[in-house]
């Protein structure tokens, strides 16, 4: 055990198709690693194990020596884990802002708490000064529960703001602007995300990631759908990514290229077995992966 | 955190100008319709504007509890039935506050919204969340018993007579209201005064809190969401709770104008349905203004002493023929199906 993401001997089955079957892969802090595989090697289903959408039937996963699998998937990103999708699953309704907000909701319970707090205490508070003021009981009932609602009311608009919160509230904002920067999104801001061309939404689901200042970021498949002039471009921000925001990088892509030119360390998937690990040398000269990858060159041959 | 962008282009204003005459096509729909039965039957009907602001009142009724049902449906895509029997359960709450309790009718207006909080959430932690992964016809079909349950234990509780209550902005022996020259009943001027307050409440929960922001990520994209790290089963209980409170106001605005009874809600349910499909079932904004047009519209019509009588039909009428050139109503959205 020890610091980053270690997966061991996962197995997972959907009925009779074994999915994944003892797969075992370790992220260091820091470290780009790639998970890729033939269609239908169990890739994705690695990063549904982990985000805690599905339940595996064997095996552990464990972040930073925490086990991820007694955790239900919206506590995951309090594990500072976040990840992009394949398919974008962005709100397309809201706006990109918005969406960054959202990616930072691991902190919204600190606020519910806040809001109970003040409503608390303004219930308490309107109670007393209606007895005081020698009010009915219907009265000093309503006084409280009113008073009680429009304080809960107020800090949840962001009326009232213990110093706390304020500083915090503050800091979520400057995170989402700096994220934006980073990934020029700063004049999208308040677009709303389905109005925008493919890959700015793809910058934004990066930025919704990225937003929730993780330790280990998923990547699931950053590159399909990009022009080649964009590859390039994707290569130095995944290494830009790793060295600003300080984070483990797990990415399952089909991009041969991209892949072999990032990557600290490669596991290959076929058919839910790991059939090869390795740096990107050790992993080209591997017979196996050569082999899983000549049977089904015609879809996933480099260049895909 | 929604702000509109400081640059106004044409292409925007265009947009704007569809938009306004989207949502007063079925006014001018119903004008068309008019016409034609005026044609018809060869009559004399004559309009009084007092019935368009009677209209509004009784409108804001019908859209508070058609915006109760599409705050559910929009996050779960499930249909309350009971949504009126719940507003009607908790406006018997507020009749037992101010008779046996001897409330205030506002501090009962207050207990019976806290009341409506913990009903609804109850219900979806109790009833809903149980079956939440059951095929949504099932679920729906709950509902559907649920009002039944609900109905049995009002009339268990309180019998089925009718009971009267009084609200303190319509006492009795006040003066009708002048609104632009038409006189109003005070019970509709008070329903819409209490019915937009509340509603101005949900729009500013959704839009300008956190909470809210994230039970709009959960409605939806719920697994983007549980990952974003939002606990999509709170939001739905939180949805639920809101229901019924804004069904809850509308049970006790509407108790005044047409007395209480435990089947006072079903009536009223129907135009509810009928408004929020009108204004297009996701979209909470639609649901208002879909129960405005319908109180207008059945209002209006039922104002005529010549059309009295089938100012129902007219109103369907007329959201058939909207529905026609916009399936999805007025603001809904087209869902596009991933293929």
């Amino acid at each position: 055990m020890g610091e980053g993401l270690e997966i061991t001997d996962l197995s997972i089955r959907f009925g009779g198709i074994v999915a994944l079957d003892g797969v075992t892969l370790t992220v260091r802090p820091r470290q780009i690693a790639a998970l890729i595989g033939p269609n239908g090697a169990g890739k994705s289903t690695v990063f549904n194990c982990i985000s805690r959408l599905y339940t595996p039937d064997r095996g552990s996963i464990h972040f930073d020596d925490e086990d991820l699998l007694r955790l239900p998937s919206d506590r995951i990103i309090t594990r500072r884990i976040a990840r992009t999708f394949q398919n974008l699953e962005l709100f397309k309704t809201m706006t990109v802002r918005d969406n960054l907000m959202v990616g930072q909701n691991s902190r919204v319970h600190a606020d519910m708490a806040q809001v109970g707090i003040l409503s608390g205490a303004a219930l308490i508070g309107g109670g007393v000064i209606a007895v005081a003021g020698g009010g009915s009981v219907s009265t000093t009932l309503t006084a409280a529960v009113a008073s009680g609602l429009t304080a809960g009311g107020f800090s949840m608009a962001g009326g009232i703001r213990l110093p706390y919160m304020a500083k915090q509230d503050a800091q979520q904002r400057a995170r989402a602007d700096d994220v934006m920067g980073f990934l020029n999104l700063r004049r999208h801001a308040d677009d709303v995300v389905s109005s925008l061309p493919f890959g700015v939404q793809k910058r934004v689901d990066l930025a919704r990631a990225l937003s929730a200042d993780p330790r280990l970021l998923l990547m699931d498949e950053p590159a399909a759908g990009l022009s080649h002039g964009d590859m390039g471009t994707l290569a130095a921000l995944i290494h830009r990514i790793r060295d600003e925001f300080n984070v483990a990088v797990l990415l399952v892509e089909h991009h041969m290229q991209l892949v072999m030119g990032i990557s600290d360390y490669i596991y290959v998937l076929d058919f839910g077995r790991k059939i090869a690990e390795g740096t990107p040398e050790e992993v080209r000269r591997n017979p196996a992966v050569i082999e899983a990858y000549l049977g089904e060159a015609v879809s996933d041959a480099p260049g895909h | 955190m929604v702000r509109t962008r400081g640059s106004l282009s044409s292409d925007q204003l265009l947009r704007w100008l569809i938009q306004a005459l989207t949502i007063v096509s079925p006014l001018i729909v119903l004008y068309f319709v008019l016409a034609v039965i005026k044609w018809v039957f060869n009559g004399d009907v004559t309009f009084d504007r007092q019935y368009i602001v009677q209209g509004i009142g009784q409108g804001s009724v019908y859209g508070a509890l058609a915006l109760a049902l599409v705050l559910i449906y929009r996050s779960t895509d499930v249909i309350n039935f009971a949504q009126g029997e719940m507003a009607m359960f908790c406006t018997f709450v507020s009749w037992a506050l101010i008779t046996q309790a001897h409330w205030d009718w506002y501090a009962a207006l207050v207990g019976t919204l806290v009341f409506a909080a913990f009903f609804g959430a109850i219900i979806q932690r109790v009833v809903i969340a149980p079956i939440e992964n059951a095929p949504l016809l099932t679920i729906v079909i709950v509902t559907l018993g649920l009002f039944q349950v609900v109905n049995s234990f009002a009339i268990f509780i309180w019998q089925a007579q009718p009971k009267s209550i009084f609200a303190p902005y319509a006492k009795v022996g006040t003066k009708a209201f002048t609104i632009f020259g038409a006189s109003v009943g005070r019970t509709y001027v008070g329903a819409l005064a209490i019915t937009l307050i509340v509603m101005g409440l949900v729009f500013v929960f959704f839009n300008y809190t956190k909470l809210g922001l994230a039970s709009r990520a959960a409605a939806q994209n719920p697994v983007a969401s549980r990952l974003c790290g939002v606990s999509v089963g709170v939001m739905l209980t939180i949805g639920w709770a809101l229901a019924a409170m804004v069904g809850a106001t509308a049970g006790v605005v509407a108790a005044p104008i047409q007395g209480l009874d435990p089947a006072f809600m079903q009536g009223l349910l129907l135009y509810a349905f009928a408004a929020a499909v009108l204004g297009g079932l996701d979209s909470p904004v639609g649901a208002v203004l879909g129960g405005f047009l319908i109180g207008i519209i059945q209002n209006v019509v039922g104002g005529a002493a010549l059309l009295k009588d089938i100012k129902d039909p007219v109103a369907f009428i007329v959201i058939i023929v909207v529905l026609f050139v916009r399936p999805t109503g007025l603001l809904g959205r087209k869902t596009v199906k991933k293929v």
